[in-house]
């Protein structure tokens, strides 16, 4: 499978490790009301959709960054790969 | 006068640069060069032209400047060598230079500087690492893999020069593979 990353293209995808879902870059506020049942959820539950799926995956052996891609797990399809920093940075903006 | 009792030793425990000739290719340790590495703090914009002194450092590319070499290794990365007898406090001189706009860190015996040489090396670099060769010209750099080991690979002249970076402690275990190959290459 070719990744292709934002700035360096295509890449192999034994040049990356796998996470897991992309919301992990949801976490949860640790201090607001109800956060035991919020980390909970954000530690234990996943989607595991049969389709399209955003994880993160993190270019180990490459510029080492972390990135997130848009796979569609049945097909291995790759529709979109941004760097996590800007997803979580756009996300931080628009709240 | 200070009466030293402590030697300086190479990564391979020898007190002059390991260097090896298989076929028409030559691996030779460079044991000369200052390392350090630099990263932009937020929102300070590319410092990669106060490195070089001179044109931005473009990603997976290396440029000469101030008597440095500069290369990209990451978004807002970059590695800085440079000759180790005038520039040996690299790292210092760099935060002396950035102050507040970039992490600096020193990376002298940090990590093994080798110069792999030959008349057709593209034989021996295909077998080791992943790196399209087709296009990976003069002035380029790419972080990879040989021999299990992850590395940079700099490209001084293709197929005939390149210059290679590993961890120190991994300098036997990555000579040992690209002279494994050097040799099945050469017969």
């Amino acid at each position: 499978m070719l990744i292709p990353h934002p700035l360096l293209g295509l890449r192999d995808a034994q040049e990356f490790t796998y996470l897991g879902d992309a919301s992990l870059l949801n976490r949860p506020d640790g201090m607001a009301e109800g956060a035991a049942e919020a980390l909970h959820d954000y530690l234990y539950l996943r989607d595991n959709p049969a389709g399209e799926h955003r994880e993160l995956w993190f270019h180990e052996q490459g510029d080492r960054s972390w990135l997130v891609v848009t796979r569609n797990t049945l097909t291995h399809e790759i529709t979109q790969v941004e760097f996590a920093a800007d997803v979580a940075r756009q996300k931080g903006a628009d709240q | 006068m200070t009466k030293y009792t402590l030697f300086p030793r190479t990564a391979f425990g020898r007190d002059a640069a390991m260097i090896d000739q298989i076929g028409s290719a030559t691996l030779s340790e460079r044991p000369d060069f200052a390392i350090a590495s630099v990263a932009e703090r937020a929102g300070q914009g590319d410092l990669s032209p106060v490195l070089t002194g001179a044109a931005a450092v473009a990603v997976s590319e290396w440029q000469d400047g101030l008597g440095r070499t500069v290369f990209w290794s990451g978004p807002n990365q970059w590695f800085v060598l440079a000759d180790h007898d005038r520039s040996e406090m690299l790292a210092a001189e760099l935060k002396t230079e950035l102050g507040d706009q970039a992490s600096v860190t020193e990376q002298n015996d940090g990590w093994v500087v080798f110069d792999l040489q030959g008349a057709d090396l593209t034989p021996i670099l295909e077998r080791l690492c992943p790196i399209n060769l087709a296009e990976f010209g003069a002035n380029r750099v790419q972080r990879t893999v040989i021999d299990h080991v992850g590395c940079f690979v700099l490209c001084l002249e293709p197929g005939r020069s390149y210059r290679l970076l590993c961890g120190r402690s991994f300098a036997g275990s990555f000579a040992h593979g690209i002279k494994t190959i050097m040799g099945s290459v050469a017969v």
